[in-house]
């Protein structure tokens, strides 16, 4: 039935591009935030990558590959989205949100925040690898297909990954909190 | 249990939170730019497409009309630019990224639970943009420096200094004022309240949607290091507002805070200006240019 619509879409079908839109959006789209860590980035960027799986769609060889397609261009967008970030330090006189989540037994706030400044720190290609390999589930070598990089190159850079957010993890939490002044 | 798999474990758990729903109206984003973006001719196909030698010779020929053709119209003239760059046409307006900012409209987004709800509004040059609510003005590492920020509000602290009722230091905890749900209720409780003094409200229309202007004003002598801020120390501060999207700026001594308290078909949004007496009259009228320009998105 997908392969149905693929096909359909490849064809110029517009319609049947939405249905696609509408049955991968939301694995897609939670792709997006947790490579960039933003709501408003992600949509914008899943945005341009459906745009461009729509120009792009006819030169797709095989209509079953469709998903892990879709996974390299949205990929591939969000990474050029993040190298543009501009990296700064985060000003003191605004807050980021609390995260309302119940009480975890696994991480607490203090590691979900550590987490996060060690996610942000990576470069984009970290950051898209790690994405890939635990909330997706592809195998580095899948990786390695689908970014186009040698599956050598996928392990090093998920050790280094894998590294800097065990030392992330490791730091004291006392040193990440918001500081400054209040104004 | 192995190193590898601890953080394999962590890093599952940890991406397994988030927003995983596509807002509804990428949907229809796509389908509007994918109805004016033509698909691109298969290549693939294309290559497989028998040629004999007279149709080569005549595509040849056709190419070399065509860059011929194309050449003469694109060459300069009058030492001009020979082809004026259509402007790419904005489709929605821009996510507030983080950094400076150039001229445009915005999207925030003051709700956490709700990421179909956005706040969109004109924001000049220069300033600075904090994903996914705030902008400050030029120069914003001043600590007088002056912010807009879109957000909700379910209730109030009764003493801003003394909002850690849990004791954990996060913010967005339950204020112990029950305030109801338009934005007159709210605006009735900051009038009641004598931790800060505030303004008559004035009914405004910021789209078309209805509320209240009114500015409050903080003491100038708090003793913020006697308030609650963060339980691992550094930070203490004031919070007017409660809930989980209430306070995603600090509050401190001599705030001034012009509010727009709107009701956006059941749902309560503020526009909150933040400044002081020492900010430039120029960035204070571009803030009230920012809100004024606010359209909603429910």
């Amino acid at each position: 039935m997908d392969r149905d619509l693929v096909e359909r879409a490849q064809r110029g079908d517009q319609a049947a591009f939405v249905d696609l839109v509408r049955s991968r959006g939301d694995r897609l789209f939670a792709i997006a935030y947790r490579i960039l860590r933003d709501v408003d980035r992600a949509e914008d960027a899943l945005q341009d990558a459906l745009v461009i799986a729509w120009r792009d769609l006819p030169d797709l060889r095989d209509p079953d590959r469709f998903d892990a397609w879709a996974h390299r261009l949205l990929t591939n967008v969000c990474i050029a989205d993040a190298g543009r970030e501009r990296r700064r330090i985060a000003n003191l006189h605004v807050l980021p949100l609390d995260d309302a989540a119940a009480p975890d037994d696994l991480l607490t706030l203090a590691d979900r925040d550590q987490l996060d400044r060690g996610f942000r720190r990576l470069n984009a290609d970290e950051r898209a690898i790690l994405v890939l390999r635990h909330y997706v589930g592809y195998e580095p070598t899948e990786i390695a297909e689908l970014l186009g990089l040698p599956a050598g190159t996928i392990r090093s850079r998920l050790h280094h990954a894998h590294r800097a957010m065990r030392a992330a993890l490791d730091a004291d939490a006392r040193t990440a909190v918001v500081g400054g002044t209040s104004a | 249990m192995s190193e590898r798999s601890d953080i394999d474990r962590v890093l599952r758990h940890w991406m397994d939170d988030g927003p995983s729903t596509m807002p509804d109206r990428i949907v229809d984003v796509v389908a509007d730019r994918i109805s004016v973006h033509p698909q691109r001719r298969s290549w693939r196909l294309l290559r497989r497409l028998p040629m004999n030698p007279r149709i080569k010779l005549a595509a040849g020929v056709a190419a070399a009309v065509v860059l011929a053709v194309a050449g003469y119209y694109l060459l300069p003239r009058d030492g001009g630019v020979g082809v004026q760059p259509t402007p790419s046409p904005t489709w929605s307006p821009r996510a507030v990224g983080e950094g400076v900012l150039t001229a445009g409209r915005y999207r925030f987004r003051p709700s956490s639970a709700d990421p179909n709800l956005a706040v969109t509004a004109e924001v000049p040059a220069g300033w600075n943009g904090h994903p996914d609510r705030v902008v400050t003005g030029p120069g914003d590492d001043d600590p007088v420096a002056i912010a807009v920020a879109f957000l909700l509000a379910d209730g109030l602290h009764s003493d801003p200094c003394r909002w850690d009722r849990l004791g954990n230091g996060q913010r967005g905890q339950l204020g112990n004022l029950v305030v109801g749900p338009t934005a007159i209720d709210l605006v009735n409780a900051l009038r009641a309240n004598p931790a800060y003094t505030s303004t008559e409200p004035n009914p405004v229309t910021l789209g078309t949607h209805p509320g209240f202007a009114l500015e409050v004003r903080l003491p100038d002598d708090l003793n913020l290091e006697a308030c609650d801020g963060s339980i691992l120390g550094g930070t203490h501060y004031y919070q007017i507002f409660s809930g989980p999207d209430a306070n995603p700026l600090f509050q401190g001594d001599g705030n001034r805070m012009d509010l727009v308290i709107l009701d956006v078909e059941g749902t309560r949004v503020i526009a909150m200006i933040r400044f002081s007496d020492d900010t430039p009259a120029a960035d204070l009228d571009a803030a009230r240019g920012i809100v004024e320009s606010v359209e909603v998105v429910p």
